[in-house]
């Protein structure tokens, strides 16, 4: 009867067994980086997540730059165009923004306004950090489940505006991203990283 | 009730709390109120993945951390000051100048004190520039390029002016276009620095006016810093050329810039070996994150405020007591600076669509607000006691956060007088963009 019979993990419902499902999902991730983390060493658990968005961010800016430039020169110099290219290339814009602010979370490098911090000592302002994490990790989770709301009307009515890619696919990076942001806003809360002052 | 949420986001975002959280947590508690889905918010968001002009924010950045990471900033000071060394007290004129390049390829100024600062503050302090000046200077420098092309505040701002204006009627050649606004931040950028310059020359009474260098010795450097920043020069000339001459739009003319920037560092110049490359990328990208979720939570925010008609509620409740366009563009200059103050350029994008509205009733040009807003911003940085470039010098010199609010405040006259101007003399904004087409 109901279309979302057709939905894949239909079971999971917005506000309900999907936040369940998310919970269960973080927990584990955490554990895994409590295990790899001993496994590993934290030192080099440390230089192989750095060098593994080192290298995804490069991918993403080279295929941004070598799409766009060579888009330039087609439009310039044979009057003509891909058509793929552009919305391809402002689709990889929202995934950097997701990618890009979790890197900034982990970094603790959020745009934010400093004004009370800079009163507080360092051990209340790092307490206070602590709890403002879990806040916006919970903040995360709504936004999350939004996502998926949104992404569940999106599969059964979007379109596919490019090379027949839907546009729930390219958009669910808001899930994935506030997904993670959720754990990364834990990691923060339980292993802070050093806030640095300034940009 | 809900009236009680305000107050307690505010104390959040005061204490710390990442913004785009902050405007999140506004978005989706309204929904709540009002009874609609939480996917609204994320069906705005959405937009930052098609529209065309956000693709120039990860690229001029990307662009600006490779300068900032190359020897850009020497080859640039070197020229400026080949150029202008024979003016009495011209390094003040040219650290302005290379800063303003700088910054207006980088779009945050934090990266422009940290990066200029090293290099120019112990060539203040040699030419006999006294402490407090120099640090004052080169605090105020490092916003002094919002107001130039490729300025991202300007793009950002084009960009949300224009959805918040969408669907009303503006008279010619008031459309936020960002074509226009570059035009139109020309003049007051250039008057800013010929302000400040008078503080140079007054600063430089005493002892370092005197010293200069001679005219026939700077010419003699010009031809080699030319040679030296040979592949940097055509750039500006390439880019404005591009946009103006309809070649290039301005996301185009960002593609190009990175496309450059990558090219000549890393193949021509070789000022950046190619392993460094992740690790620029990772953190200009960081920044570039960072701006476009808030920009994509402030796009939720503002279609609540929007359909609750907040700004028409603002307005009707504003009409009692600013009776005047004259009074409402000294109200919106103090409520500007303190947003300044208090946020990065941004986050300040935030009250576009609560101002523009308004701004278009009072019937000011909405090219005009922008460079009021910018310019307001750039002072807003300033001011004490939270302006964001105060606390980047003080880290970056090693001083005491006092010692910088002394050293600033002859700038900050300046400028307010300054801003003065621009806000009450739009002709000085719009007779370029006039020039260029009134559509």
């Amino acid at each position: 009867m109901s279309p979302e019979g057709d939905l894949p993990l239909s079971f999971l419902r917005p506000g309900g067994t999907l936040l369940v499902a998310m919970g269960g999902l973080i927990l584990l991730a955490l554990l895994a980086r409590v295990l790899l983390r001993r496994v590993l060493g934290g030192e080099r658990y440390d230089r192989w997540t750095a060098w593994l968005e080192g290298i995804l961010f490069c991918l993403i800016l080279v295929v941004m730059l070598s799409l766009s430039g060579l888009q330039i020169v087609l439009r310039n110099l044979f009057r003509s165009g891909l058509l793929w290219i552009d919305p391809l290339v402002r689709a990889l814009v929202l995934w950097l923004a997701f990618l890009g602010a979790l890197t900034a979370t982990s970094h603790a490098r959020h745009l934010h306004i400093d004004v009370l911090h800079r009163l507080l000592s360092a051990r209340i302002g790092g307490q206070v950090s602590r709890v403002l994490s879990v806040l916006s990790s919970i903040c995360c989770a709504f936004l999350a489940n939004g996502a998926y709301a949104f992404l569940r009307d999106e599969y059964q009515y979007g379109t596919s505006p490019f090379l027949g890619i839907p546009s729930w696919l390219t958009q669910s990076i808001l899930f994935l991203g506030f997904g993670l942001l959720t754990y990364r806003f834990l990691v923060q809360a339980i292993w802070p990283a050093p806030r640095r002052g300034e940009p | 009730m809900s009236w009680l949420v305000i107050p307690l986001l505010v104390v959040l975002a005061l204490l710390g709390t990442p913004l785009f959280v902050v405007l999140a947590a506004a978005a989706l508690i309204a929904f709540a109120i009002a009874g609609i889905s939480s996917g609204a918010v994320l069906t705005e968001m959405t937009r930052l993945g098609t529209s065309p002009i956000l693709l120039s924010v990860p690229m001029f950045t990307f662009a600006g951390y490779l300068f900032a990471e190359s020897k850009t900033p020497e080859r640039l000071v070197r020229l400026t000051r080949s150029l202008f060394g024979w003016i009495p007290g011209s390094l003040a004129l040219v650290a302005m100048i290379a800063c303003a390049i700088f910054t207006a390829f980088t779009g945050g100024s934090g990266v422009t004190i940290v990066a200029m600062g090293g290099l120019l503050m112990p060539a203040l302090l040699k030419e006999g520039f006294s402490k407090g000046y120099s640090m004052g200077l080169l605090t105020t420098s490092g916003s002094l390029g919002f107001l130039f092309p490729p300025s991202l505040g300007m793009i950002l701002y084009s960009y949300v002016a224009s959805q918040s204006a969408s669907g009303m009627a503006l008279p010619p050649g008031a459309a936020p276009e960002i074509d226009r606004l570059f035009l139109a931040g020309l003049l007051p950028g250039i008057f800013l620095i010929v302000v400040l310059s008078a503080l140079a020359f007054r600063e430089g009474r005493g002892g370092a006016l005197m010293r200069r260098i001679p005219l026939r010795e700077g010419l003699k450097d010009v031809l080699p810093s030319l040679r030296a920043a040979a592949w940097e020069i055509p750039l500006p000339v390439i880019i404005l050329g591009g946009i103006y001459g309809g070649k290039l739009t301005v996301t185009e003319a960002a593609t190009v810039t990175a496309l450059y920037a990558l090219i000549v560092e890393v193949l021509i110049y070789r000022d950046i070996p190619w392993k460094r490359i992740p690790a620029i990328a990772v953190e200009s990208m960081t920044l570039v994150g960072g701006i476009l979720i808030i920009l994509g939570c402030a796009l939720g925010l503002t279609n609540y405020l929007i359909d609750a008609q907040i700004p028409m509620q603002i307005l009707d409740w504003t009409r009692g007591w600013i009776t005047s366009k004259f009074l409402f563009l000294l109200v919106l200059n103090i409520l500007l600076l303190v947003i300044g103050s208090l946020m990065e350029i941004f986050s300040a994008m935030i009250v576009v669509p609560l101002i523009v509205p308004i701004a278009l009733e009072y019937d000011v040009n909405l090219v005009h607000l922008g460079i009021i807003f910018m310019t307001n911003l750039e002072i807003g940085f300033l001011t004490p006691p939270f302006g964001l470039n105060l606390f980047i010098s003080s880290f970056r010199f090693g001083r005491r956060i006092t010692e910088v609010y002394r050293a600033v405040i002859p700038f900050l006259v300046v400028l307010l007088l300054a801003l003065m101007v621009i806000t009450y003399w739009p002709a000085m904004s719009l007779w370029l963009p006039g020039l260029y087409g009134g559509k």
